[in-house]
């Protein structure tokens, strides 16, 4: 835990003060789960406002400040599910808006070794976006979650209210899926 | 077999997208926009309490209305129960006691 319960007990009775020290101390966490995610850099910080109004709105039913960061991160999920779905749902946008990122990218990283360096961090994310666009946004962040975020199966079964056999059918199925669109070379 | 190799090829890569995408920095903004959204959320959520309960009083109005009509029209309908005036009413008082005036006034009559 980043705060004292007790910071999340006042927050909950309305003290908006204390919400605010909530939020101070979990948006840089919350913003780089989010950045991973989703992928679009430009949309990290809406995303990230949207799960900390949906905070605000819904933390008078969090029943133990014990619970808070599990609940904060299903938020996260919840959040970055729904934005991933509309952006599917314009995805001709997408792909052309990730042409002209990856111009930008290009054009913002200036000589040498900090290039280099920058060009391998890009072309990581372009590979591991690819792969995570051929399984469900459900599976990409449940991957994502236990991957990258290095969450445990149990942290898992708080946050997603399932069994952890049903979280390690569903995460052997989406590596399955990821490693083969790797290995044909589908990227 | 498969485990290992999932593991094999993929952990690396988790590896490095984590460290090709680090916690980003929040801007300036970050804070004074939630809150912002926040009141507009607020704002929202009170407009739409004030609308619903606007929306009861004028069905409530409307109820009340319906049923005082359902109960005053077909009394209004219905001839008065009393067909003369008030003026009448008086009159007729009036001659039945001026009848009782007078004989009142009358001697009586010598038994025979």
């Amino acid at each position: 835990m980043l705060i004292e319960f007790e910071l999340i007990e006042k927050a909950r009775k309305g003290d908006d003060g204390a919400f605010n020290q909530v939020v101070q101390a979990y948006r840089k966490r919350i913003l780089g789960t989010i950045a991973r995610l989703i992928g679009r850099p430009e949309d990290v910080e809406d995303v990230g406002q949207e799960v900390f109004l949906r905070l605000y709105y819904s933390l008078d039913q969090l029943r133990a400040a014990e619970v808070f960061e599990p609940w904060l991160y299903r938020l996260t999920v919840n959040a970055a599910y729904d934005y991933l779905r509309r952006q599917k749902r314009r995805h001709e946008h997408r792909m052309s808006d990730l042409s002209e990122q990856q111009v930008m990218m290009a054009d913002a990283s200036a000589g040498g070794k900090k290039q280099a360096e920058e060009q391998r961090r890009t072309k990581v994310r372009e590979i591991v976006q690819s792969l995570l666009s051929k399984v469900s946004e459900e599976d990409r962040i449940l991957l994502m979650m236990k991957e990258v975020e290095g969450l445990s199966l149990k942290e898992l079964e708080k946050i997603y209210h399932v069994n952890e056999n049903a979280l390690k059918v569903r995460l052997f199925r989406a590596r399955q899926r990821v490693l083969k669109a790797y290995e044909s070379g589908e990227i | 077999m498969d485990q290992d190799r999932v593991k094999d090829k993929l952990d690396p890569l988790w590896t490095e997208y984590r460290e090709a995408c680090p916690d980003p920095e929040p801007s300036a903004h970050f804070m004074p926009q939630m809150w912002q959204r926040i009141e507009a959320r607020r704002n929202a959520m009170s407009s739409a309490w004030f609308r619903i309960w606007a929306e009861v009083w004028l069905v409530a109005t409307v109820m009340a209305v319906i049923v005082m009509g359902a109960i005053l029209i077909p009394r209004l309908q219905n001839p008065p129960a009393y067909q003369v005036s008030y003026v009448d009413v008086l009159a007729a008082a009036d001659s039945a006691n001026d009848g009782a005036v007078v004989s009142a006034n009358e001697p009586a009559s010598e038994p025979e």
